[in-house]
């Protein structure tokens, strides 16, 4: 169930709101939360709550292990076994098929060694956010930076808050320690959230979903010319940038709703004026729990140059895996490393450093879209066509198939195009409880569902049965 | 450190006050209220999704017929326009296309089906099950012309925009009649005849709902209900919603308008063609993307095994089973089509129903293909579908229930009854 869906605006979301604030007691409401956010994850797929329920119970009981821990010893042990039960889960269904298949390509240049069986398991959805929030809560209790959960119903709330469980904002529970224990509910709230939640979703059904058919055609054509793939790379820069900042959005303001305050996921990430900066307004709860969990440890810039450039780079690779099970996403996460150590190595004495502003937005945002690139593409050829399309290699070529109201995908590229390098964040408009305001909001949320039930009907009617 | 939380916008609302605050966010749960207030009832009571969340167990009656104690009837409006003309956003351009559809009153028996009242206890001697097509009419619906041609009493189980599988499959589960009639007729249109629509159906648990109320030793007037749990398995609600909403619909039409306003475009639902002989006529545009998508090598064998089943069942109660393979009205006119559509409704749509009508009398299933008397017709000059609608009208309705009944006699299936209008144009 996504949030930009009939069956989560129609159905879940009034059901969880009536519950929360009429139905059930104030001392049950984390535990209606809780029932909630495991119902909405069971829409995808019920098998996989158990896992939900497994990581929530392995972790809460090896936090209190670590925590009362007496010995440095034991308590990295505890921290031990949480994080290999977590990495251990989200290995064994993220990346085995990966793993098994790279290792029989590589087993197949010396015929007769082995074969790994393919296990084509289904992913559970949001696996990787909702790990990466019980690991943090380990090991921030192992670095005495926060205490354990004192009831498992919070703890469990926690993991599974159904705003943040399948796309973030990735939360780390030192953010919502203090939120779990005491919170306050109030219309300011309330207010504030209901106008983010509209936003975002505006951004992700008006803007994404309407600028995507550009992209997909440029990168479903089988000789994409020049127009036509630069067209096709701009729409998906756009496009995966509304989409989840529009997400996140919306997962700030349901928080919000549940008097929740979660943590700003982007900063206008295409005004950077490098890629560091990129990655400091890009996914920032991704990109900060890479930093404190993965780049310091690892040594971060205190072993020299040469290990910092190992250290960006490694981090940059696993954080691109952390996407998906594909050679793709690392691709996409070495290709931001080796940017990142390479700023790194040149410090502020690079050219790019003395051009006005805006030329570093700009090229800033075409090594953005380079990423993209290697993101989007499903697999190598694909990513080469399109390369060859970017170069002008297939001429001019022909767009492709045509796509339908191109005119409107159009102009909202360029619109988006427009918003992206002008507007404020959603969280930085000055938005107020007056009638103006309220009067766009809710012409903005009309607008946004019906291009939402424009786009998701199907005039098949009995397709239904 | 993670940066905090939206400082700027919780700020600044909360420094404009509680009552605003209060007033702007009940103004937006109110909308939102109004909203699903519309949705939701209008999924019931026009939509009627509860129709595919529950099934009677044996012939329950009819709440409104049960309290009257007296028989119901639909009466259908006498009308212009059609539902392709309806995809129109503004009247006055459909008007061309425009006809008149005559007033016509159906039964309405203890199911709500177009028969007459009470019709569990009745004896029949054939009956009718299916879609929109078994119940759309000119004057008479195809049962109701059978039941002329033949002299057969027959009842009808067609429900629009039940699709192809679900009437059958209702009536397999509940057994609304105190006894099977000889004769079933089922009627698939070409647009039915997706694999997967076909391998979605949860048929073994049809079967063992049947026998179930075999075994209780009610087949009939049993008077429960029982939840469809497959219907409200995640992926099947997720898959009506949209499909259910007066919203989208609303949504539709509205963006529709908005299409032919500001880009001059007509509504994607529909294509038109001028006829030399009848005039400007509507197509169906999803019939248009569908037909082409058909394959005999994908879909035919998933339909085959299906309708055999289904054969089987009713071959093992004593009824023979015939399928109606009813042509869609892009079929019957495919030389009012771009080339392109045209061929890919030959290779697609015309492949997979000859596909099909030979799989299925190999078989051993009683099959009518409709397309090559339809097709006939058409050439000589009668039409068979109204210009405005996806429908047949009367004069393709007496076609389709002459054919049937010709195929009847031939075969011998029915004891009973006339040889009226068998193998000859004449009524």
């Amino acid at each position: 169930m996504l949030f930009n869906s009939q069956a989560f605006l129609f159905f879940f979301l009034p059901l969880v709101l009536a519950g929360y604030y009429l139905l059930v007691p104030k001392a049950g409401r984390h535990a209606w939360l809780t029932a909630c956010s495991y119902a909405f994850y069971a829409w995808w797929d019920w098998r996989f709550c158990g896992l939900l329920l497994l990581t929530t119970c392995v972790d809460y009981f090896a936090g209190r292990r670590v925590a009362a821990g007496r010995t440095p010893r034991r308590r990295k042990g505890w921290l031990a076994f949480s994080l290999c039960a977590d990495l251990g889960v989200l290995g064994f269904f993220k990346y085995y098929d990966l793993g098994a298949s790279t290792a029989n390509a590589l087993a197949g240049l010396f015929p007769g060694t082995f074969a790994l069986p393919l296990l084509h398991l289904a992913l559970p959805v949001g696996i990787s956010f909702y790990t990466f929030q019980a690991m943090s809560y380990t090991i921030d209790i192992y670095r005495g930076e926060v205490r354990p959960a004192r009831r498992f119903i919070d703890f469990a709330c926690y993991v599974s808050l159904f705003p943040q469980l399948v796309a973030g904002p990735i939360v780390r529970y030192r953010d919502l320690e203090a939120q779990l224990v005491r919170r306050e509910h109030s219309w300011e709230k309330a207010g504030a959230g209901i106008a983010l939640f509209v936003l975002g979703l505006a951004k992700k059904v008006l803007l994404a979903d309407g600028i995507a058919p550009l992209a997909d055609r440029a990168f479903g054509h089988a000789a994409p010319g020049l127009a036509a793939a630069w067209t096709g790379l701009l729409a998906y820069t756009l496009q995966i940038y509304f989409d989840f900042s529009g997400y996140s959005d919306m997962a700030v303001g349901l928080g919000l709703l549940f008097g929740f305050r979660f943590p700003v996921n982007f900063d206008s990430p295409y005004k950077a004026t490098s890629i560091t900066d990129f990655w400091r307004r890009w996914h920032i709860s991704l990109s900060t729990w890479l930093k404190d969990y993965l780049y310091i440890p690892l040594g971060g810039n205190r072993k020299g140059a040469g290990r910092t450039y190992f250290n960006l780079f490694a981090t940059m690779l696993l954080g691109g895996l952390w996407h998906g099970a594909s050679w793709m996403f690392a691709g996409w996460g070495a290709y931001h490393g080796l940017l990142l150590a390479a700023e790194r190595m040149n410090g502020k004495r690079g050219w790019l450093f003395r051009c006005p502003r805006p030329v570093q937005t700009g090229f800033t945002f075409l090594l953005a879209m380079g990423g993209w690139l290697l993101f989007r593409s499903e697999n190598a050829g694909v990513a080469k066509r399109m390369a060859c399309g970017l170069l002008g290699l297939n001429g001019w070529g022909t767009a492709g198939a045509p796509v339908r109201d191109a005119g409107l995908h159009a102009a909202l590229l360029v619109l988006g195009t427009v918003l992206v390098f002008s507007a404020k964040n959603t969280w930085e408009i000055k938005i107020r409880p007056t009638v103006p305001w309220c009067a766009a909001l809710l012409a903005l949320f009309f607008l946004s569902l019906a291009a939402m039930l424009v786009n998701s009907s199907s005039p098949f009617l009995y397709f239904q049965f | 450190m993670t940066k905090p939380l939206q400082p700027e916008l919780s700020t600044r609302f909360a420094g404009c006050g509680g009552i605003r605050n209060r007033v702007f966010c009940l103004v937006f749960l109110c909308v939102w209220a109004l909203l699903l207030a519309a949705d939701w009832g209008l999924r019931f009571q026009h939509y009627r999704w509860q129709d595919a969340w529950w099934i009677r167990t044996g012939g329950g009656g009819n709440a409104a017929a049960a309290a009257g104690g007296k028989p119901a009837e639909t009466v259908q409006a006498a009308r212009r326009g059609g539902d392709l003309s309806d995809f129109f956003p503004f009247r006055f351009l459909a008007a061309p296309y425009e006809e008149f559809h005559p007033r016509a009153v159906f039964p309405c028996d203890e199911n709500g089906f177009p028969n007459e009242w009470p019709s569990a206890a009745r004896h029949y001697g054939a009956m009718f099950a299916g879609d929109s097509f078994m119940v759309s009419s000119g004057t008479q619906n195809i049962a109701q012309v059978f039941a002329e041609t033949s002299g057969l009493e027959t009842c009808n189980f067609g429900r629009r925009a039940s699709g192809p599988l679900q009437q059958i499959g209702w009536f397999i589960q509940t057994r609304p009649l105190r006894e099977l009639p000889p004769l079933a007729f089922w009627g698939l249109t070409a647009r039915d005849l997706g694999g997967g629509l076909f391998s979605r159906q949860p048929l073994d648990a049809w079967f063992a709902g049947a026998r179930e109320a075999a075994t209780a030793g009610t087949p009939t007037l049993s008077r429960g209900w029982r939840i469809r749990r497959e219907a409200l398995r995640p992926r099947e609600v997720d898959r009506a919603w949209p499909n259910t909403s007066a919203l989208a619909h609303f949504a539709r039409h509205a963006w529709g308008a908005v299409r032919m306003v500001a880009f001059r475009k007509w509504p994607a639902e529909i294509a038109a063609a001028e006829h030399p002989a009848f005039g400007p006529m509507l197509f169906y545009g999803e019939n248009l993307r569908v037909l082409p998508e058909l394959t005999p090598e994908k879909d035919a064998a998933g339909i085959l095994r299906t309708v055999g089943r289904i054969s089987d069942w009713f071959e093992q109660h004593g009824t023979a089973l015939v399928v109606l393979l009813i042509p869609e009205k892009e079929q019957i006119h495919e030389d009012l089509l771009p080339p392109e559509q045209r061929r890919g409704i030959e290779n697609g749509a015309d492949a997979l129903v000859s596909a099909l009508a030979e799989g299925l009398a190999a078989q051993g299933v009683h099959t009518v293909n409709l397309l090559p008397a339809f097709r006939q017709a058409a050439a000589e000059g009668t039409c068979l579908y109204w210009r405005d609608d996806t429908h047949w009208n009367d004069a393709g309705i007496r076609l389709a229930a002459r054919e049937a009944w010709k195929y009847v006699v031939e075969h011998r299936l029915a004891d009973g009854g006339s040889d009226r209008g068998a193998g000859n144009g004449a009524e």
